[in-house]
């Protein structure tokens, strides 16, 4: 049977306590005991939840982060329980924190009209999807659950919107905003390229219930299907290029599947990589055209007239993923102006005007 | 045996009759799996840093009939290394999703182990003796000058220290694009199969190089994608059948006789929405984190967020039963999708004689089911609250109103101490909980 040997034969082993539980494998490899500060401080560094970065490593948020993510105390609140000794609150970021307090308002309001939870959950599944397309290799199931859940809505809308005309905002209040986060992510994800149209009638009709609704991002149809649709074939193409594994059968009379598994391309896959390729041609060309964005071009150019470029600038969509704070900044900057009510006329970006002054300074020197 | 002799009251303590505790602090890192094999004497966890530790169960003694049962560390081995794609500039993480164990055919261990891409067949086996008497060479290895040699001898084997090595004897690479979240070994013992997210490949265990894809459920234009396969199973008995779970709450169950590809289900079991339930979320917390055969193979039962469910295999258009988990979550749904905990993959085991069924939750709570008597118990995993070879006391979590002594608000709850792996002894109740990175082992000690 091969069991093991009774109890004299075992192998290199410490006391056996009857915790039994300190354990040495045998053969002499000690399972590293966390002592109160060891196997808490490794937690630690994978509980403590960072503001989402908009490019985050790797790994997506599997299990270990998990573990150590979600309320401690009232679920409203979202910092980890390890926390950086006890009893210390790591600081939240504003946006956190109003996503927080917003969902504990749904579950815990039932007064809070329907449109408006409806709405809430709406804003919070794209920009969770905003933060996935960011992470190099996005979780697909989570990703689908939801994307269904915005199609879901949407379809709830569009036969509401059908039943009763309404007009859908297509931008931003020209309040100002309660909660930026929910803003900035609203806004960067993809916006129709007609935003700075007027939008007073719709948004003035929910100014009487209050600042939440006014700040709130109405996003049309279309912009959500092609944010959907974007998300999940950036999804495939980065999952598609890889050795290939399988045949799609033809039908059921086809003789087994039996792909190889080693480096083997097969006619089918050299055109879906192909394909693939056309995507991530462009999603290589979103990459650098945001590095160059980092770049401030404004330097390179400086000679050149940079009217034409402000108007394209502030024009959404901004579809490039970029960095953190510039983007966050930028747009929560530029918006703004750019949305201003009723105008023609282009508006005009106070942050690159200040960047040029800016830069003028750094070149006369002063 | 049942579990429960007594009724519950707020007052009684001695719910659970006799469950007594051995508690290992694991390690540094996440138990990602927990699994016993098919006759119980060995226990393996996989975790997040790519090792798989395998406990083995003490033979009873007369000279300690104390320590009777109880688990200790048995073999240690990095199983999954973290891997970078280079052609995709991804990190493969090397936390182990699943094992499986090979029922024992020799003196040997066989078991499966697998992270996002790769399943790895390992064996473990003892040595306990090694051969002494060579002619050709002396004891420490130096050959001999074979025109010294006199007389010839036999080798013999002698008895040594005992060691347990693990060595891969197979690996089976490169035949998932998305993330595998199931293996499941075949009733035939010849084959396994392993599913990702949108396909099952099917694999024999001598061949390493082939696959075949038995479902493959990747729309031809990515962006009409709305369902991901959870998970999948194959029958205990028939070795032609298997079932798989899906993001939408369903499973089918598929006879690989009926053709190559299963993508045509045989049996489909959906249970109709209640309307009265209906939310936002009511998608998100319809997906199957996790489908298990019955050990009788009639039964099938399923974990989404907030029930478990145990389906006839004989009725598909809905449950015979439904148990909630955690139902004073349905409330909070908005606040758990906000951070993220509504994503979280719960498992669920079956007893040996399936008449218990056993789930885990948060705060480090996990709830067994019996079937029998409708009674259910939810219980602690965690060291405060238990003193070695203290029987578990049951717990309770309050919804609003007064709370009572010994009981734990919903707002209390601690959402970052999940239970999401546990395991149940194939024939005694010894059952093996995993939270975060402590592995419990508690046994109902009768007598």
């Amino acid at each position: 049977m091969g069991a093991g040997p009774a109890a004299g034969g075992r192998g290199a082993r410490s006391s056996p306590s009857p915790w039994a539980g300190r354990g040495v494998a045998c053969g002499g490899e000690e399972l590293r005991w966390p002592g109160p500060g060891g196997g808490g401080s490794r937690l630690l560094l994978e509980g403590v939840r960072v503001p989402a970065p908009l490019r985050e490593p790797a790994r997506p948020a599997g299990e270990g982060r998990a573990a150590c993510e979600g309320a401690g105390g009232p679920l409203a609140r979202s910092s980890s329980r390890f926390m950086l000794g006890r009893g210390l609150k790591r600081k939240l970021s504003d946006y956190e924190e109003n996503m927080a307090g917003l969902s504990s308002a749904f579950d815990s309001s039932r007064n809070l009209p329907y449109p408006l939870k409806r709405q809430l959950v709406l804003n919070m599944c794209l920009t969770k999807l905003q933060t996935y397309k960011m992470l190099v290799e996005p979780n697909l199931h989570r990703s689908v659950l939801i994307a269904n859940t915005v199609r879901q809505i949407q379809e709830e809308m569009r036969q509401e919107s059908s039943q009763q005309p309404i007009n859908v905002c297509n931008g931003i209040a020209p309040n100002p905003p309660s909660y930026p986060g929910i803003d900035s992510s609203g806004i960067s994800l993809h916006l129709p390229s007609g935003s700075s149209q007027q939008e007073s009638n719709c948004c003035n009709s929910w100014s009487a219930e209050g600042p939440i609704e006014n700040s709130l991002l109405m996003v049309s149809d279309d912009d959500m299907s092609s944010a959907i649709s974007s998300i999940l074939k950036d999804l495939d193409f980065m999952e598609d290029i890889s050795p290939p594994t399988s045949l799609v059968p033809a039908g059921d009379d086809e003789p087994p599947k039996s792909p190889e598994n080693t480096c083997l391309k097969l006619e089918d896959d050299r055109q879906d990589l192909k394909g693939a390729e056309c995507v991530f041609g462009s999603f290589e060309i979103s990459n650098s055209t945001s590095y160059l964005k980092d770049l401030a071009i404004d330097d390179i150019f400086e000679d050149i007239d940079t009217s034409m470029y402000d108007s394209d600038f502030c024009s959404p969509p901004l579809m490039a993923p970029r960095p953190p704070s510039a983007a966050t900044e930028e747009t929560l900057k530029t918006f703004p102006s750019c949305n201003s009510s009723s105008t023609n006329n282009i508006p005009i970006c106070r942050t690159d005007l200040s960047e040029l002054d800016h830069i003028m300074e750094i070149l006369v020197g002063s | 045996m049942s579990l429960f002799t007594h009724n519950f009251s707020s007052d009684d303590c001695v719910g659970l009759h006799h469950f007594g505790e051995t508690r290992w602090q694991y390690s540094t890192d996440i138990i990602s799996t927990v699994e016993f094999n098919h006759t119980g004497e060995l226990l393996a966890t996989g975790d997040k840093g790519g090792r798989v530790v395998i406990f083995q169960r003490e033979q009873e003694s007369k000279n300690q009939p104390h320590r009777r049962g109880e688990y200790n560390v048995y073999s240690t081995f990095q199983s999954h290394e973290p891997e970078f794609d280079y052609l995709k500039s991804l990190e493969i993480e090397e936390k182990i999703n699943k094992i499986r164990w090979l029922p024992q055919q020799n003196a040997a261990y066989f078991l499966l182990s697998t992270n996002d891409k790769t399943v790895k067949l390992w064996k473990v086996s003892e040595r306990d003796k090694r051969p002494e008497g060579y002619n050709l060479k002396d004891e420490d290895g130096r050959l001999r000058d074979p025109s010294m040699i006199t007389m010839l001898r036999v080798p013999v084997l002698r008895p040594m220290d005992l060691m347990v090595e693990a060595t891969p004897r197979r690996v089976f690479a490169n035949a998932h694009t998305y993330h595998i979240n199931s293996i499941s070994v075949n009733s035939d013992y010849e084959t396994y199969m392993s599913a990702d997210d949108l396909r099952i490949n099917l694999w024999n265990f001598e061949i390493t190089n082939q696959s075949f894809n038995i479902v493959d459920i990747k729309p031809a234009n990515m962006e009409e994608l709305t369902e991901v396969i959870t998970a999948a199973e194959f029958h205990p008995h028939h070795c032609n059948t298997f079932v798989y779970s899906s993001s939408k709450g369903t499973i089918r169950l598929c006879d690989m006789r009926a053709s190559a590809l299963c993508d045509r289900h045989s049996k489909f079991f959906e249970e109709p929405e209640d309307p009265s339930n209906r939310s936002f979320f009511s998608e998100i917390i319809s997906s199957i984190s996790d489908v298990k055969f019955s050990h009788s193979g009639r039964y099938i039962m399923t974990r989404d967020y907030l029930t478990v469910k145990v389906w006839d295999l004989n009725m598909e258009n809905r449950p015979i039963e439904t148990y909630q988990v955690h139902d004073y979550l349905r409330s909070k749904l908005c606040s758990l999708y906000e951070n993220d905990c509504i994503f979280d993959k719960f498992e669920c085991v079956w007893n040996g004689s399936d008449s218990v069924i056993m789930t885990g939750s948060y705060n480090n709570f996990f709830r067994m089911f019996d079937r029998n008597t409708k009674r259910d118990v939810t219980l602690e995993a965690s060291r405060e609250n238990s003193k070695p070879r203290a029987i578990l006391k049951p717990r309770k979590v309050c919804v609003g109103g007064k709370r009572r002594k010994d009981e734990i608000s919903v707002d209390s709850l601690d959402f970052s101490k999940k239970i999401l792996h546990t395991a149940w002894h194939p024939s005694e109740n010894i059952i093996a909980v995993a939270a975060t990175n402590n592995l419990y082992i508690f046994q109902d000690k009768v007598n």
